[in-house]
């Protein structure tokens, strides 16, 4: 049985999620122009990051969501593991409450996974920001998350990897 | 079944044991890049990174976000202009005016002048902002003759500094950054302090500042020349009080950041840098002795 057809189509919609994460990221640095609109684009790594924590645990995501990183860190100049490790963070926590969501006809428990594993990540990059550089202006980060955030729940469909209505209820 | 159950599970946990571990490894990755030396051993491959994002902003047409205006609004700034354009025309004769007295100046007392530097232009092709680095990248790099250390400037000033250089790539350090530290002074107050980034795009703080008398309100700030980072006398922004500290507005807010100037910074070298070479005593020896003999 090859890998595609026991991922059950998971394969895909990692390569769109992945796909349409790095253009985010290629029309965020093209975007050059004093708009006032924040640019969030690195964190947009997590939108996959927690949609696909959503689903089972594999190694293809957390293959992707790191190599997602790395090229965050060297596009944005953060130091090399910086996103990754905020990307893994989010997608670990997400997984913690997959069971339960999976179980859940309302979707709350999904949606408190949610948000738990984009602010779990907050903190976890709030600090590991502030203890690289020593001081951060931390308006700066929540601007960024609250952007990502806000834009998760509109496109959680797109970095869904899994054909269970449920993961998604 | 309970067997399948069981390897699912043990699965699932060597994932997640991988998945920490990876987290373990990205973070001792960060750990050690707060050593200089291996920071700096990373460059390489950013240039790369640089070159590669230039190549791809360079066949990617320009977006800008669309405007909503409207004709009256722009009618009235059209004659805010003209009354400025208008205004400026007097300063630039005065200016035109001031300079040749300025030069005649300099040759009645033999000054040793500073050469007027050749910069470089380039278009700025991407911008990476975030909490690391305000930066953005420019399509000139080695091959046109940008090196570390290249002040950029655009229409109102000094927007930052090159810290890498790629083939045909060059990363602009914004003075907005939170590592960025400019020395500069009051053009008239003649105060000195240093230029600290971290505030915004608009506005910086000014820090160290090693006198106890006040900027002027307004008054623009200019590089002071100190350290050799900077050439003396390049526009960053202007003095302001917004309430108990001094905060500089900044050029780079004033003006859109799309084409850059870049010039190299006057790197005076130091008496120990460039020692005078001492005339070598043997040849001045034989050299008086041989005329001696002549004689």
């Amino acid at each position: 049985m090859s890998l595609a057809s026991r991922s059950d189509g998971a394969l895909s919609r990692y390569f769109f999620g992945t796909l349409a994460i790095l253009l985010l990221a290629y029309l965020g640095l093209l975007w050059v122009s004093s708009s006032p609109y924040y640019s969030f684009w690195p964190l947009a790594g997590l939108w996959a990051a927690v949609g696909w924590g959503g689903n089972r645990l594999a190694i293809i995501p957390v293959v992707l969501l790191v190599a997602m990183g790395l090229a965050m860190d060297l596009i944005s100049g953060a130091p090399i593991g910086c996103y990754a490790a905020i990307f893994l963070v989010g997608y670990l926590v997400a997984s913690v409450f997959r069971k339960r969501a999976t179980t859940d006809p309302t979707g709350l428990i999904r949606f408190a996974g949610d948000c738990a594993a984009f602010v779990a990540a907050f903190l976890f990059a709030r600090w590991l920001i502030g203890a690289y550089l020593g001081s951060v202006d931390t308006r700066e980060i929540v601007g960024g998350f609250l952007s990502a955030i806000i834009l998760f729940f509109p496109l959680r469909s797109l970095f869904r990897a899994s054909r269970d209505t449920r993961v998604d209820a | 079944m309970p067997t399948m159950g069981r390897d699912r599970k043990a699965r699932r946990q060597v994932i997640r044991t991988i998945g920490v571990v990876a987290v373990v490894i990205a973070l001792a990755l960060v750990l050690f890049q707060t050593s200089p030396l291996i920071r700096n051993a990373t460059q390489p491959v950013r240039a790369g990174m640089d070159d590669i994002l230039v190549q791809a902003g360079a066949v990617t047409p320009k977006m800008q976000l669309p405007e909503y205006s409207n004709v009256q609004f722009l009618q009235k700034r059209v004659r805010e202009l003209e009354v400025e354009n208008r205004q400026l025309a007097i300063w630039r004769d005065t200016a035109t005016s001031m300079a040749e007295r300025l030069q005649r100046y300099e040759e009645l007392l033999d000054l040793v002048g500073e050469p007027i530097p050749q910069g470089i232009s380039a278009r700025v092709v991407t911008e990476t902002a975030g909490p690391f680095a305000e930066t953005r990248l420019a399509n000139a790099g080695a091959l046109q003759g940008v090196q570390e250390g290249f002040v950029a400037l655009n229409t109102q000033g000094v927007i930052g500094r090159i810290i890498r250089v790629g083939n045909e790539s060059s990363r602009i350090l914004l003075v907005s950054d939170f590592n960025s530290r400019i020395p500069v002074m009051g053009e008239i107050s003649g105060v000195r302090a240093i230029l600290a980034g971290g505030r915004g795009e608009k506005i910086g703080r000014l820090i160290d500042n090693p006198e106890t008398a006040d900027f002027l309100p307004g008054e623009t700030l200019v590089t002071s020349g100190e350290g050799n980072a900077f050439p003396r006398g390049l526009r960053v922004g202007r003095a302001i009080k917004p309430n108990d500290e001094w905060l500089a507005q900044l050029a780079l807010g004033e003006a859109p950041v799309d084409f850059v100037r870049l010039l190299p910074s006057l790197n005076v070298p130091s008496p120990e840098e460039e020692p005078v070479p001492e005339p070598q005593t043997d040849l001045v020896t034989a050299a008086t002795e041989t005329e001696d003999a002549a004689q």
